[in-house]
């Protein structure tokens, strides 16, 4: 016969109210059912989600670091045998309406004409100032552009390119040196503009209307000053790519106009292959909602509770350990669910075409995947808390249940009748916006990509996701814990 | 007074006076009438395309739908689910021996209310069509016609809305009449009506979807839709019918479960 030890004050030590909790929840046999069930209908919902998902292979440019880039633009340059460095003057940036706030217009170092061929550019914006940008993910700001025209020069020394700019021409300020990569063999050297596609992404009532719409930058450049060439070398211009418009450029020696269309970025994927591996996490999340809630109002029902509380006086104490216990068992129920979610279903999105370079092969353990699998699991086990508090407000389970559920599926499903804008904050305040960390798809300040909130694009990024649960979890247990405290069983 | 009468006449009691199902009919109105004003106040047709967005009025002012359908199976789900909760399955079927009796008195309570409910919801999101959309955009003068009863396609929207919603209550009780258990119907209808809906909206494949779409228990929402695409997975009817063989199996099954096993 086992004695169970008590302190001084006449309560149970916590860990033996756990052990008591945890004996209730191995021990009813439908909600074992209903702990295996929703890690099935995890794995195998989102392994329906994952072969029902193909997307046809394009065929894409690929960047220096074997990733998937967009580099097209209009390219009037020059070959740049060793060292050497260019400088130029540019002014008068214009272009269709709308210009994309980040059209782009200045000095780059290529290496060679190629698409996806490594570079460094330092350039200006019509909204973001002035960068240097490197090998298409490396995006540095340097400074204001005024409504002066900006001097700009690059320096190459082997491998690494120094950018400077000046507001006069004479004063020269340093503003930062990237490595290429590009030896230290021959590159191209010259003036370039492109401007992406404007991608309006709008609600109207139901689905997304998208368009993105083509767009021409057109600048001014003079004082073009190339050193490290012999003299006579002769400028060339090409579309390098297929911009949307064909670019072109007039001028000579030192003085020209450039206009051209395109981006030179990477180019993120349309689809998160991650999160399309963990659909089944919405749906299958609900039967473990039904044991949180059960693990209170069975006892509301079968007046266990008097017998609980009988055997444990502090109440509270109970309802804290019935929380921590489900919120553990949830966490482990899924994290094994969406673990095995994730690898299954990688060789079956691989079949159907999410495949390198756009999709690169993911592995479980790296950042992004494990935040978003872990995410998913520390998001059921808050909801887990939230059910069971609801289950301790409410005593009946039908009502807990179902309303866990709607805070739940709901907003997921009507976000898409609102204005992309609202839908963004409002899903942000639900307690399923910890799905949002199941987004792994990378956001790159100096590329406008497609940002829906049903697709995890929440307003202020991933980590602020997990916010909403956790707030409505703690709101919550303090809500149960004062009822339970304070009504008669 | 026949059998039927007096056993319709108790279920109606039951219902009555138990706080649960008033509850789940006002908020259902609540849903309706609610996220219709939301979503035809939101609404944004500033950005649409030359020519007008292809937005489809009728079904949008509905979205509460998909609150009010969860809610009407629970109406469902609770009349049978309560009797076992509370033990009382054996009292009523003292009182009302002939089990078909007892779940055609349920089915016939439970059909009542959710109509009444959905008419009066309806009816309400009609109002809000009419007199919100207009200044909304929804204008004759920006190419919309404004919703009016006369119109068959306003009819078939609103009246299958009503129909689609007494559906769904029937196979929440059907259901309830095989799991037993409140929570678990509960669970159970809850996936299926959300499960294809969130599951399309993350697949691709159009022939997946189409297939999904044709198979989902919520199919019948098909009935609202008036903007008909070039080739829908489903006509408004058939979507309709595919929601109604939903309840006509699992009301079957669960009557022919509910009179030959112990209850």
């Amino acid at each position: 016969m086992t004695i169970v030890t008590r302190s001084r004050t006449g309560a149970q030590p916590f860990v033996a109210l756990m052990t008591a909790e945890w004996t209730k929840l191995r021990s009813v046999r439908s909600w074992w059912v209903g702990l295996l069930s929703s890690i099935f209908i995890i794995v195998v919902v989102s392994l329906g989600g994952a072969s029902g998902s193909t997307v046809e292979s394009l065929d894409v440019t690929v960047g220096p670091d074997g990733e998937a880039v967009t580099d097209a633009f209009q390219f009037v340059h020059q070959p740049l045998p060793g060292d050497g460095s260019i400088t130029a003057r540019v002014g008068n940036f214009r272009g269709t309406e709308p210009l994309s706030p980040w059209a782009k217009a200045g000095v780059i170092i290529k290496d060679g004409t190629s698409p996806g061929a490594g570079y460094a550019a330092l350039l200006v914006t019509p909204d973001h100032g002035m960068r240097l940008q490197s090998n298409f993910t490396d995006d540095r700001y340097v400074d204001q552009t005024g409504p002066a025209d900006s001097w700009l020069r690059l320096t190459r020394d082997g491998d690494s390119v120094t950018g400077w700019n000046s507001r006069d021409g004479r004063s020269w300020r340093e503003v930062g040196t990237v490595d290429v990569g590009f030896g230290r063999g021959p590159v191209e050297v010259g003036l370039f503009v492109a401007s992406p596609d404007v991608f309006r992404t709008e609600r109207s009532l139901a689905g997304s209307s998208g368009g993105s719409f083509p767009t021409l930058g057109t600048a001014e450049f003079d004082d073009v000053e190339v050193k490290g060439v012999s003299g006579s070398t002769a400028w060339a211009s090409l579309d390098v790519g297929k911009p949307s418009t064909p670019g072109s450029a007039t001028g000579e020696a030192t003085s020209w106009t450039v206009s051209g269309s395109g981006d030179v970025a990477p180019l993120p994927p349309d689809t998160d292959a991650v999160r399309l591996s963990l659909t089944g996490v919405f749906i299958g999340a609900i039967p473990v909602l039904a044991v949180s809630v059960l693990l209170i109002t069975a006892e509301f029902r079968h007046g266990m509770l008097a017998a609980t509380i009988a055997a444990a006086p502090r109440r509270r104490r109970v309802v804290l350990a019935k929380a921590i216990v489900i919120a553990l068992t949830a966490f482990a129920a899924t994290l094994l669910a969406a673990a095995a979610a994730f690898l299954l279903s990688q060789p079956i999105l691989q079949a159907n075409g999410f495949t390198p370079p756009m999709y690169p092969s993911r592995s479980l353990l790296e950042g992004p995947v494990l935040r978003a699998v872990l995410g998913t699991a520390v998001t059921v086990g808050l909801l887990a808390v939230l059910a069971l508090a609801l289950g301790v407000v409410l005593r009946r389970s039908a009502a807990a249940i179902s309303i866990v559920v709607f805070l739940v599926v709901l907003p997921q499903l009507l976000v898409a009748a609102l204005p992309v804008g609202i839908g963004r904050t409002l899903l942000l305040f639900t307690p399923g916006a910890g799905f949002g960390l199941q987004r792994t798809t990378a956001t790159y300040e100096h590329v406008t990509a497609s940002c829906l909130p049903e697709d995890g694009c929440l307003a202020g990024g991933p980590w602020l996701a997990l916010a909403a649960p956790i707030v409505w979890a703690a709101v919550g247990l303090a809500v149960a814990l004062a009822a339970i405290r304070r009504r008669d069983l | 007074m026949s059998y039927t009468v007096r056993a319709i006449r108790a279920e109606l009691t039951k219902q009555r006076t138990v706080p649960a199902p008033t509850w789940l009919l006002a908020v259902t109105l609540v849903a309706l009438v609610g996220i219709g004003l939301a979503v035809v106040g939101t609404v944004d047709l500033e950005h649409c395309p030359p020519g007008g967005c292809p937005e489809d009025l009728a079904r949008h002012s509905l979205t509460g739908t998909v609150v009010a359908q969860a809610l009407a199976a629970l109406l469902g789900v609770l009349a049978v689910g309560d009797e076992y909760a509370h033990s009382l399955v054996g009292t009523t079927l003292v009182a009302v021996p002939r089990r078909g009796a007892v779940v055609l008195s349920k089915v016939a309570v439970t059909s009542l209310l959710v109509s009444a409910v959905a008419v009066t919801g309806v009816a309400g999101v009609y109002t809000i069509g009419r007199t919100m959309a207009p200044r909304s955009g929804f204008t004759t003068a920006n190419g919309y016609s404004p919703l009016d009863l006369s119109d068959p396609t306003i009819q078939r929207v609103f009246g299958g809305t009503v129909l689609y919603l007494l559906l769904v209550a029937i196979i929440g009780l059907g259901v309830a009449l095989l799991v037993r258990e409140t929570a678990w119907a509960t669970v159970a209808v809850l996936s299926m009506l959300y499960m294809i809906p969130v599951l399309t909206q993350f697949i691709s494949d159009p022939s997946w979807e189409r297939l999904l779409q044709r198979l989902s228990p919520s199919a019948g929402l098909a009935i609202q839709n008036t903007v008909v695409s070039a080739n829908p997975p489903l006509t408004p009817w058939a979507g309709l019918v595919v929601t109604a063989a939903y309840a006509a199996v699992l009301a079957t099954a669960g009557t022919l479960i509910f009179i030959h096993r112990d209850p």
